[in-house]
């Protein structure tokens, strides 16, 4: 490969992670403003005497999986045909594409991590500590070394599906992709059910009885699901006409 | 910089339907062309071959002597301009503009800002809030701005109002003079742009109808003028193209080259031969076979 397509990918990555900067600001604002603020204020106005409080943050995960999802999922209809046409090939759009799914990933790793540090602290303030539903692979906000890493892996998996459902639309319009649909989320829950976390993790340890593999194991499984999202979505888009374009 | 561009034996097919039939057309670096056909007649498959918007089905493209899909030294230094332009609808003109300027390796800023004053193109506006005129503006000032080696201009310019449309033609030419590239044009407006033609290519039904100079294409035929009888007896047995009638004088558009002999016998007739129009040619050339 030549340096034309690794200096085309970066500036393919950084385009697009601008262009979502101001709605990914609304979106963190909107999550930080509902979950953190309204939510842990209910929750702590409420009164904790005695019961175990849950963590109200916890539940901004799902929100921080499927916005960037989204996301994903514009990508190759939205930014393919503008790349294309701006003389970018397959292959930088498709690193470039990669690199923001990382970083998309890495923006909702910080937001939650410093997210359940804030909720930590607001309960420390009524004598609390928030417990979390779902399984997680760290037992307290505070670990962010661990709900960083744990949250930019199942995001990472939630935007890969997400570029691949895209790309395959773009591709083949919505018959076929929309009754492979259940195939093309996949990879996202088996992200999650390689590390035990969120609802598949539930159903792994709660229903199959599965216990949580080793995190040596799990954590490369999981990653291991990513990247093979992103070469077989890369692999796709390389060989993926622009569409014409409606006057 | 001028490149050429080789098209050999080029089939894309969408489906069932074949767009582009086996064509084969070379075209020599540092030329206007104009790229003519009806709708549906495989045009823009054809360009979007050649900018490696899709790949063949059968044959190739060379651009330089190297096919463009997936190849960046080649796609960097070809820009297509489709109707009103690839360009994402969540930006305004201004992050349009710096787009390409990331992007296209000789795109000239202060060219840029000329066009989009020219044109009059809202800076601050959405894409998706422009009208279809503010968009093609949008899209032939990037085209034009990047200075691309190969620019091809797909119907781009056709939401312009008939100023901004003339005023491309001109800042087109005058660019084209100071800067020489393969330029190629697509256009229904056939008889707007002929000037600015060296070359034409028709197309039809994915097939290569005719390539040639344009006064050598416009030769192919004559417009023949002068008295009604004279005019009448002139053309008797000729293929008409299309006729005028003012007063005692008639004009007709002849199919078929004129050589020396006819010259001669128009002479005799008292009748004035000017090459065909340009339109009038095209409509003759792909009206044997209507879809």
């Amino acid at each position: 490969m030549s340096s034309i397509t690794y200096r085309k990918a970066g500036l393919v990555s950084r385009d697009v992670l601008w262009a979502l900067r101001i709605s990914a600001g609304w979106f963190a604002a909107i999550v930080v403003v509902v979950f953190l603020g309204i939510g842990v204020g209910i929750e702590l106005a409420g009164g904790l005497d005695g019961s175990t409080p849950n963590s109200v943050w916890e539940t901004s995960a799902y929100a921080t999986r499927y916005w960037p999802m989204a996301m994903g999922i514009m990508l190759t209809p939205f930014y393919l045909p503008v790349c294309v046409a701006s003389g970018v090939t397959r292959r930088s759009f498709g690193i470039g594409a990669a690199l923001v799914v990382a970083g998309l990933a890495a923006v909702m790793a910080v937001l939650e991590g410093v997210g359940y540090i804030v909720e930590h602290g607001l309960y420390a303030l009524a004598d609390s500590t928030p417990q979390f539903e779902s399984p997680h692979l760290f037992d307290s906000g505070l670990h962010i070394w661990v709900s960083m890493p744990e949250v930019w892996i199942t995001v990472c998996g939630n935007v890969a599906a997400g570029w691949l459902i895209g790309s395959v639309y773009y591709r083949w319009g919505w018959l076929w992709p929309t009754l492979a649909l259940p195939l093309l989320v996949v990879p996202t829950l088996a992200v999650e059910a390689a590390m035990s976390v969120g609802w598949p993790g539930d159903v792994m340890i709660g229903v199959l009885g599965v216990d949580r593999a080793p995190l040596g194991v799990a954590i490369p499984a999981s990653l291991v699901i990513i990247a093979l999202t992103l070469w077989g979505t890369h692999r796709l888009v390389r060989t993926t006409a622009v569409r014409p374009r409606r006057a | 910089m001028t490149l050429g561009i080789d098209v050999q034996g080029l089939t894309v097919r969408f489906g069932d339907v074949t767009a582009v039939d086996d064509l084969s057309v070379r075209l020599a670096g540092g030329k206007i062309y104009g790229l003519l056909g009806r709708n549906g007649s495989g045009k823009t498959t054809l360009m979007s071959a050649i900018a490696a918007f899709l790949q063949a089905d059968r044959g190739r493209v060379l651009v330089d002597g190297e096919q463009p899909y997936e190849n960046p030294a080649v796609t960097e230094q070809i820009c297509l301009v489709r109707d009103s332009g690839d360009l994402a609808d969540q930006d305004s003109a201004r992050a349009a503009l710096k787009r390409a300027a990331k992007f296209r390796p000789n795109w000239d800023a202060e060219f840029a800002e000329r066009l989009i004053e020219l044109f009059r193109v809202p800076t601050r506006r959405g894409v998706a809030r422009m009208s279809r005129g503010q968009r093609s503006a949008l899209g032939v000032t990037v085209g034009l701005a990047s200075r691309a080696p190969v620019t091809m201009l797909d119907e781009s310019y056709f939401g312009m109002d008939a100023p901004s449309r003339y005023a491309f033609y001109d800042v087109l030419l005058e660019d084209y003079i100071e800067h020489p590239r393969t330029i190629v044009i697509s256009t229904h407006l056939i008889e707007e742009v002929t000037r600015l033609f060296e070359e034409v290519v028709i197309i039809d039904q994915g097939r290569l109808v005719a390539h040639d100079e344009t006064e050598a294409l416009r030769m192919r035929g004559a417009a023949v003028t002068g008295a009604v009888s004279a005019v009448e007896a002139f053309t008797d047995g000729m293929t008409v193209l299309a006729e005028r009638r003012l007063g005692g004088t008639k004009s007709v558009t002849v199919f078929g080259a004129m050589g020396a002999e006819q010259r001669a016998r128009a002479s005799e007739f008292d009748v004035e031969l000017e090459p065909v129009a340009l339109q009038d040619l095209f409509v003759h050339l792909t009206k044997e076979a209507p879809r």
